[in-house]
């Protein structure tokens, strides 16, 4: 910040008391009003607003001058330091205007009569909307002007904000049919024919940013200016991890090719016979210090079974409430699983609160697993428990690739993309990346994230312990004890329809591809972001690049802040919204804490390259690990289902489909854009769980009931 | 007056909230109160008491600060609104904009009047008002007010009554909840766009107002010429 910037900001603070009111400026002024409410007639202002939450239409919605607007009723004041009662509750509105102050009191007036009247006549001394002079009196008078106000848009009044939304809708229509416009002359044509609907309702042709002053602002959506790749604190030094209390696979893969997930229910009144099916299995479960267990298996557990074995409801309370819920119940609202992907549809005992105890089965080969499952379903039925879902999952073998006629390795997933390598590196476990001759001195900056972003018990990216949350429980430290070491796991069955996809790609190509100069695997990199290989567009944008196959560092050495524009990778690719890196505003300063351990595999035969129309169950078991699933999880599949992060609106990823009916295409950034329009989707939520993968040490006394829950009666 | 402990402030009036489980978590997955919600926009409202005399400071502060760039919120791009306003009196007395308008009340009781209607009240210690206009989670919002602009909201908020500090971004989600009012009612009259749709849409509109008046009466050729251009250098908006 320069002196001269300071002094310009004084003054024109100084001048703005002696005539630049804000209260004039022409769009997107604010207006706070604080009135106390009479005496007795608070719950009447309550009933009012209760009411209008059943009603859509709020009041300020006929006063078209308004683009933001709140009331909000103060009723006592929180002052730790020194208490104080309010002499009488207050009602606090605020709303965001364009025009002058007077004009809009004047709207209020006349458009809002009846509701203005109901609200304030609750006030004192409100005069009442008949009187022209009094009305806007009364608002001046308990004014509070703004000390500080910003603004996104502060020169387009709501008008200008709704026809130019309006206007970009109808623009982008337009936009994709006039890319199926092959000559000139159709496109010319069909321009003019829509030229008026287009700019229907856009006001006067003008330019829109008027100025006023120099504050603040302009449209905030421009492209993240690129910043210092590598931010933040760096943690002191690598936390001593208690690798014989961490479940296997955590950490680091059990690195093997099949695996089978069983979900057993604990029937009712079957608490006893579930600790005991837990206890045989807690002997088993190699801790992280095994690179190569000979019985790889873990172990989960739902909310509801943690209910069932018979933890006290104060530690259940302690769980976090995405948890609690679990995923059907956040399928909709959070996670956008809707159409054919809603919890409805699921395969069965999965996110209908059946499932409790999860199993995971790995072993090298299917006979071998095979008979492991046998072993385990006979300890099922031993115990008096049920088994309810089951999923073997292995993963895609090595195969050659007709389109390429490359050789595709094995990790690979359905669509035929390389899978398995993007992994973070956890501190204490993971070395910095070693400089290498072939990767950056950018990429040997990446360090590893703190480990309590994974596990429990440990300090996180904010050098925050990461946990439950004991604090005020009764039972403090059992809580510690069942979290120390563990880890959420989030489980979901996503069934992939390739035979659409490889549709698609052709279609799309045939379509518009070939005219932008795409061919079907450029295409399909474009919406993943990698080349089949795993080779990433960022380093290779050209397919004749060099491959990166099979280094898992040169795979990862990349940076999207380069390309603020999307032209090597489009700003919507799969893989620069599942890690968007330095991508965002802010680099990863905002995108650090938002990491997934993956320890995903396919389910179901892989499809041959010529085959059509199969539509046989086939697709991804995602799994993952993280310390939180709300900030962590959750937050990724919202940037996969809504593009607002990257600038593209409520676009979601090309492969997820436009579930919800709202937008859905995708763009492909270059010299010559070009839109990929909405289709059904790709990948399908067939089912998933949330799950607590806990510590060795808790899981054993979970087991034994060393913490007498069950006995104290908790359970009826 | 309800004063019941645990109870969010304003949530008084308002139906039963989602399942969170305790003020002492940071706030990632509990779900927000609908009334704070209009479709993509979220209504942030805190009253948090500060220290005297730092409004004495702060205010002139937050008037100047007005008039700075700021390049960081420009970047925060999921910000509509947002104001301060450093209250003294219940209901505050009314003054003008600027710095005169922001001589402190000891010595400004010249310069303000009494509150028209109502008791008016003395308040022991100042308190900021703090109004946002945000889309999107509000946990990532406070999270991105904690680990972008740290230091402007140790500013502001440094001498707050039990103000943890902006990092870690735990305690500080903590702080705003416990002094967040749930808004009784919230409109906007463009919820389904987010800032940077707003933003966008607003830029394209200037954009294609230039491209219709160069295209218009554009042979076919030229004009296929210049709608190419056109997309060219909107395709960031489209």
């Amino acid at each position: 910040m320069t002196a001269e910037a300071l002094l310009r900001a004084v003054f024109q603070a100084l001048t703005a008391s002696a005539g630049g009111r804000r209260e004039n400026w022409a769009a997107g002024s604010p207006l706070t009003v604080l009135t106390p409410i009479a005496p007795g007639r608070l719950e009447e202002l309550g009933e009012y607003f209760g009411q209008l939450r059943g009603d859509e239409r709020s009041p300020l919605a006929d006063v078209p001058e308004t683009h933001l607007g709140r009331w909000v009723i103060i009723d006592r004041l929180r002052n730790p330091d020194r208490p104080q009662a309010l002499g009488s509750p207050h009602l606090l509105f605020s709303a965001i205007y364009d025009g002058e102050l007077d004009g809009y009191l004047e709207s209020l007036r006349v458009r809002m009569a009846a509701a203005a009247n109901t609200i304030w006549g609750c006030c004192i001394g409100y005069p009442g909307t008949g009187d022209a002079e009094s009305f806007p009196r009364y608002f001046r008078e308990a004014r509070l002007p703004a000390d500080m106000a910003l603004a996104a848009y502060p020169r387009a009044t709501a008008e200008e904000v709704r026809s130019s939304l309006e206007l970009q809708k109808k623009l982008l229509d337009f936009a994709m049919k006039a890319q199926d416009k092959t000559s000139d002359r159709e496109l010319h044509a069909a321009y003019h024919e829509e030229r008026g609907k287009l700019f229907e309702g856009v006001d006067g042709r003008r330019p829109l940013h008027r100025r006023y002053s120099d504050r603040v602002t302009e449209p905030g959506c421009d492209p993240p200016e690129h910043k210092p790749r590598v931010t933040g604190p760096t943690p002191h030094r690598p936390p001593r991890l208690e690798l014989d209390d961490i479940q296997g696979n955590v950490v680091r893969s059990y690195g093997l090719d099949h695996a089978c997930f069983t979900f057993v229910r604990v029937g009712p009144g079957g608490a006893e016979g579930g600790r005991a099916f837990l206890g045989e299995l807690a002997e088993s479960v190699p801790d992280a210090r095994e690179r190569r267990p000979e019985r790889p298996l873990n172990v989960a557990l739902t909310y509801a079974g943690l209910d069932a074995l018979g933890v006290s409801p104060e530690v259940l309370e302690t769980f976090p409430p995405e948890f609690r819920e679990g995923m059907a119940a956040r399928a909709e609202e959070v996670l956008k699983d809707l159409g054919q992907s809603e919890p409805a549809r699921w395969d069965k005992g999965l996110g209908d609160g059946s499932a409790h105890i999860m199993v995971s089965l790995y072993a090298a080969d299917k006979p071998a697993l095979e008979g492991r499952v046998r072993e385990l379903a006979a300890l099922i039925e031993r115990r008096g428990l049920e088994r309810i879902h089951e999923q073997p999952a292995a993963v895609l073998g090595a195969r050659r690739d007709v389109n390429t006629g490359r050789d595709l390795p094995p990790g690979r997933e359905h669509f035929g993309f390389a899978d398995g390598f993007g992994q973070p590196m956890i501190h204490g476990v993971h070395d910095w990346p070693p400089l290498l001759p072939d990767v950056s001195p950018e990429y040997a900056g990446q360090r590893p994230i703190a480990a309590g972003e994974f596990l429990l018990g440990y300090e996180d990216e904010d050098r925050e312990i990461a946990g439950l949350s004991y604090r005020g429980a009764r039972e403090a430290q059992a809580v510690r004890d069942i979290g120390r070491d563990g880890t959420f796991m989030v489980y979901r069955k996503l069934q992939q329809d390739v035979a659409r996809f490889r549709r698609v790609i052709r279609e799309a190509t045939a379509t518009w591809g070939l005219r932008y100069g795409y061919d079907e695997e450029q295409l399909a990199a474009k919406i993943v972001g990698r080349w089949r290989d795993g080779t990433p567009l960022m380093r290779c944008p050209d397919r004749d690049g060099p491959s990166t196959e099979h280094d898992r560092h040169a795979s990862n050495d990349f940076f999207f802040s380069e390309d603020p524009d999307g032209f090597k990778c489009p700003l919507g690719a799969h893989i620069r919204r599942a890690h968007p890196r330095d991508g965002i505003a802010f680099g990863d300063n905002l995108t650090r804490r938002h990491r997934l351990l993956r320890r995903g595999m396919s389910y179901g035969d892989e499809l041959p390259d010529d085959t059509e129309g199969d539509r046989s169950d086939r697709g991804l078991i995602f799994i993952c690990f993280n310390a939180s699933v709300a900030r962590q999880f959750e937050v990724v599949q919202g940037w996969l289902t809504d593009g607002n992060a990257f600038g593209l609106g409520h676009d979601p990823d090309f492969l997820l489909g436009a579930a919800d009916g709202r937008d859905g295409k995708m763009k492909i950034q270059g010299e010559r854009p070009f839109f990929l329009s909405p289709l059904e989707p790709l990948v399908i939520t067939k089912g998933g769980e949330y799950l607590f993968l806990p510590g060795l040490e808790a899981l054993r006394r979970l087991a034994a009931n060393e913490w007498g829950w069950a006995e104290e009666g908790h359970r009826p | 007056m309800t004063d019941a402990e645990g109870a969010r402030p304003g949530a008084a009036i308002g139906p039963p909230e989602r399942a969170r489980p305790t003020e002492e978590r940071g706030g990632w997955g509990a779900g927000e109160p609908q009334e704070n919600v209009r479709d993509t926009a979220h209504a942030l409202t805190t009253l948090t008491p500060i220290r005297p005399p730092w409004d004495l400071f702060l205010r002139p502060l937050l008037r100047v600060c007005q008039y700075l760039p700021h390049d960081e919120f420009r970047l925060l791009s999921f910000i509509h609104y947002v104001q301060w306003i450093v209250i003294g009196d219940f209901p505050r007395r009314t003054r003008s904009g600027g710095l005169l308008g922001a001589v402190p009340r000891r010595l400004g009781a010249l310069v303000g009047r009494a509150p028209k209607h109502g008791p008016g009240q003395r308040l022991h210690y100042p308190y900021i008002l703090f109004e946002s206009n945000f889309n999107g989670d509000f946990a990532s919002y406070i999270e991105a007010f904690s680990r972008v602009i740290p230091e402007r909201m140790k500013l502001i908020w440094g001498r707050g009554v039990d103000f943890p500090g902006p990092q870690p971004t735990g305690p500080f989600l903590r702080y705003i909840r416990a002094n967040e009012y749930v808004a009784a009612h919230y409109y906007s009259a463009y919820p389904e766009a987010t800032t940077t749709m707003v933003c966008s849409a607003l830029e394209l509109k200037r954009r294609a107002v230039e491209f219709d008046g160069r295209a218009r009466g554009l042979p076919p050729s030229q004009f296929a010429a210049e709608w190419r251009r056109f997309l060219r250098a909107a395709e960031h908006w489209l």
